[in-house]
């Protein structure tokens, strides 16, 4: 008797996307299609709010288990605290991305709605599925579920070059780096003889150290580092984040982010953390991350279309957030799982501004964003917050998200790596602060007011609201964080 | 009867996943490129069978590895073709240092 809780919410997101293309068919090409959009945002939600209903601690009261970790197919899935909290955060992403897509699509035309929507859910899913991954080949399924329906979104937009272009340079290196990761997984299958990840652990804390572990171990970092852009593996990340349709680089900077985080607390916190192999990961994160940080906010600087200094400013929070990946414990994975709390509402209030901006203006760059403030107060106050969280200024959440992170990494000795994250941050400080200035201070081009739906107002509001609310007392999610980080310890 | 012992499959493996990645490297062309990466996914394959006879054949694990890898290079070639074919028409060639629209 297979365990369907275990995967409840990715069963849900599958069928609400397969639903979306059958009820397409029924519709005249003519019509508006607000259907599709609504079984989109309904399964999502339900998705969503089905994980608290299997977390236990259902506020409505409907709780599907008891609040212990389902399993299946010999404890291969498994959905603990843990893997709740990185579907919530998916999830969350999802949702923000249906929204923007919606918006999107007025100005950028596409015949095919209805299959964008099927591919987004078909990714979400995957993201979500790795999450419980507990065993290398549901793992590897789960990624590629994800990126392979990345690389359809990325270059949807089939008549534009640049959505071509971020299509092409995201599925040729994507599919580069999974043929790592599985080359990796291949010596570590052949080293341990199985392919569970905590059996793994077991195996390898039996054998000294090899070359062969070491060489797979190489492999698995750098493929999976790929993922989640951190420098040195980090050149399709502004191309892509450019090219690509502006809500599927919002899904992307979040949703893709969490799973590959998600991927790599399970690999290397659980199956590669054995003394003989342990000090030389942490050894390549820390250059990574360092490197992340540096390269991230160094190139961001010189930019001038704002998805592209996004796409660098990810790198770099990519980077803040393996500081915390290295302080291996409960407080480390707090800090991780916070900060992608924090990182998700500042990241998304960002891009919903994006969005809107450039259904308006039809432009990305950042001097087209002159006299915000004017044009729509609540822009301009959306991109001062969430930008000034993303560099990490107090009172605002993304303070408090840095606090706990680095403090994570200097109690494990990490003391130099916390100094460049705080150096580099106040870097980052000068081209979030551009956008910011051109938003409020210079004088606008074109007075016309921008509007928004009453949905995409609230939204924005929630995004302030969320990062002022958590910079000054974050207890509630780090309560959340905390329980979820207590699963794995 | 002897049998080839498991060391050969993988310095085989090694050699075929080296030339893919040679391929992947230095390939202009993007079609080209993809044929790199599927040698590699192949070397993976050669490795996991040469694994899975090594540790035990009953247990199927390594090969069911295989079987899924092979229906995801599918899968991934299907897209793959799918954006070089709409590359093509856009930019008219498929050379990956041709294909460069977005800002430097």
């Amino acid at each position: 008797m297979i365990n369907y809780l275990t995967f409840l919410p990715e069963i849900i997101l599958v069928c609400t996307a397969i639903l979306i293309l059958v009820v397409e068919l029924f519709q005249a090409p003519s019509s508006k299609r607000s259907s599709i959009r609504w079984i989109a945002f309904l399964g999502t939600l339900a998705a969503l709010l089905c994980l608290s209903c299997l977390s236990g601690s259902c506020p409505l009261g409907c709780n599907l288990t008891d609040g212990t970790a389902q399993q299946a197919f010999n404890g291969f899935i498994k959905t603990d605290g843990l893997a709740l909290y990185f579907k919530m955060i998916i999830l969350l992403a999802t949702l923000f991305t249906l929204l923007m897509t919606y918006r999107h699509f007025e100005t950028h035309k596409t015949p095919y709605p209805a299959e964008f929507l099927a591919i987004l859910l078909f990714s979400a899913a995957g993201a979500s599925a790795l999450t419980s991954a507990q065993e290398i080949i549901t793992l590897y399924i789960a990624l590629e579920t994800l990126t392979i329906s990345s690389y359809l979104l990325a270059s949807f937009m089939k008549k534009d070059k640049g959505s071509n272009e971020a299509g092409m340079k995201y599925l040729l290196l994507g599919a580069f780096s999974s043929a790592l990761l599985l080359f990796g997984f291949s010596y570590i299958y052949g080293l341990t003889g199985t392919t569970v990840i905590t059996e793994i652990a077991k195996s390898l804390a039996m054998q000294p150290s090899s070359p062969l572990a070491v060489f797979a171990l190489i492999l698995v970092v750098g493929g999976l580092a790929f993922k989640i852009s951190l420098a040195p593996f980090h050149m399709w990340t502004p191309d892509v984040y450019e090219g690509a349709p502006t809500p599927v680089t919002a899904f992307l900077s979040v949703a893709s982010k969490t799973a590959g985080f998600a991927a790599f607390v399970r690999l290397f916190w659980v199956g590669l953390n054995v003394p003989s192999l342990q000090p030389i990961w942490m050894g390549l994160f820390a250059v990574l991350s360092a490197m992340s940080i540096i390269l991230g906010n160094l190139e961001a600087i010189p930019q001038k279309n704002i998805k592209r200094l996004m796409g660098y400013s990810s790198i770099a929070q990519a980077g803040y957030i393996a500081t915390g990946f290295l302080a291996i414990g409960p407080m480390g994975l707090t800090a991780l799982l916070f900060y992608i709390f924090v990182y998700l509402f500042a990241n998304l209030g960002v891009f919903l501004t994006i969005v809107i901006v450039a259904n308006k203006t039809g432009s990305e760059q950042i001097e087209d964003y002159a006299g915000m403030w004017k044009r729509s107060p609540l822009i301009g106050i959306v991109l001062l917050v969430c930008l000034l969280s993303l560099a990490g200024v107090p009172p605002f959440a993304g303070f408090s998200g840095k606090w706990y992170l680095f403090g994570a990494a200097i109690s494990k000795g990490y003391t130099w790596l916390a100094l460049i994250g705080m150096t580099f941050s106040v870097v980052s400080l000068f081209y979030y602060l551009q956008v910011a200035k051109q938003a409020l201070v210079v004088a606008p081009k074109d007075p016309s007011p921008i509007e928004m739906s009453l949905l995409e107002r609230s939204v924005l509001i929630l995004c302030v609201v969320v990062t002022v609310t958590l910079g000054v007392w974050p207890r509630p999610i780090m309560d959340l964080a905390q329980a979820a980080a207590s699963s794995l310890f | 009867m002897s049998t080839i012992p498991v060391v050969h499959f993988l310095y085989l493996a090694i050699i075929l996943f080296g030339i893919g990645l040679f391929g992947v490297l230095v390939r202009k062309n993007a079609i080209s490129v993809l044929m790199g990466v599927e040698l590699m996914l192949n070397a993976v394959n050669i490795n996991y069978l040469a694994f899975a006879k090594y540790w035990n054949w009953n247990s199927l694990t390594g090969t069911v590895f295989v079987v899924f890898v092979i229906t995801i290079a599918a899968a991934e070639a299907a897209v793959a073709l799918a954006i070089v074919i709409s590359i093509y028409r856009q930019f008219k060639n498929a050379n990956v240092d041709e294909v460069h629209y977005l800002s430097q």
